[in-house]
């Protein structure tokens, strides 16, 4: 192996942490699409406080980045992290669990 | 460039140069979903003003993110660097063993790079390399 980030697979921790912020990257992208593409009508609307969606999106963020976490910090993997914390966002709203 | 082995985690079907442009396509589309993140907490900081610890969270991740990618980067290019020290130094024992045996310095000239051979023939020149180094501080003792 000659060290190459692209050529090696495990688990690490920096890997696991760059995962999961990118995972709640996502998270956060599902949250606040609505606000940005119609914000207009979205100010009355209520929110969780700050902190909570901050621990909501950490909670369910540390699902894609176990799954991810062995995948290196390159760009092209840290977008599959936000894809799939984009889509457990979105499993979340569609299943009314939130 | 030839590969000789198929199920290794070395092969890769694209050429670098798309792997590289898919690279810089996902770091942009990665600093888009950042910036879109810190911007709609922005937005929801104007109405309730709680979210401009959010924000400043959120520009720690981004941060964070950014350093992670840039280390893993110099890191890449570090090891880059010890491969080409190494293989520069068997060039520099290959020179050297043509100038005492001439005989033997044709030997693995055809050995292609990436097989196992070539491996085998670099540790073989690394070893002997280091025993005549080994051998010359001896002699100066």
């Amino acid at each position: 192996m000659s060290g190459d980030p692209h050529l090696e697979l495990g688990e690490s921790l920096p890997r696991f942490l760059s995962h999961w912020l990118a995972a709640c990257f996502g998270h956060f992208l599902a949250v606040l699409l609505p606000l940005i593409t119609d914000w207009a009508h979205f100010h009355n609307a209520t929110w969780p406080s700050w902190w909570e969606l901050l621990l909501f999106a950490a909670s369910t963020s540390l699902i894609a980045a176990v799954i991810n976490a062995n995948l290196p910090v390159t760009p092209r993997e840290m977008i599959k992290s936000v894809a799939l914390g984009f889509a457990l966002n979105a499993t979340i709203v569609m299943l009314r669990l939130s | 460039m030839p590969k000789s082995n198929a199920n290794s985690l070395n092969e890769s079907r694209w050429p670098a140069r798309i792997g590289r442009l898919i690279d810089a396509i996902c770091l942009l589309a990665l600093v888009v979903v950042i910036g879109t993140v810190i911007y709609g907490f922005w937005l929801r900081a104007i109405w309730a003003h709680g979210y401009f610890l959010a924000v400043a969270v959120a520009i720690l991740g981004a941060f964070v993110i950014l350093v992670g990618l840039a280390q893993q980067a110099i890191a890449a290019r570090d090891v880059a660097t010890w491969r080409d020290m190494a293989e520069w130094q068997i060039r520099a024992a290959r020179t050297k063993a043509a100038e005492t045996r001439p005989s033997e310095a044709g030997i693995d000239e055809d050995v292609e790079p990436n097989s196992a051979a070539y491996y085998e023939v670099l540790i073989g020149t690394l070893v002997r390399h280091a025993e005549d180094e080994e051998k010359v501080a001896m002699r100066e003792r």
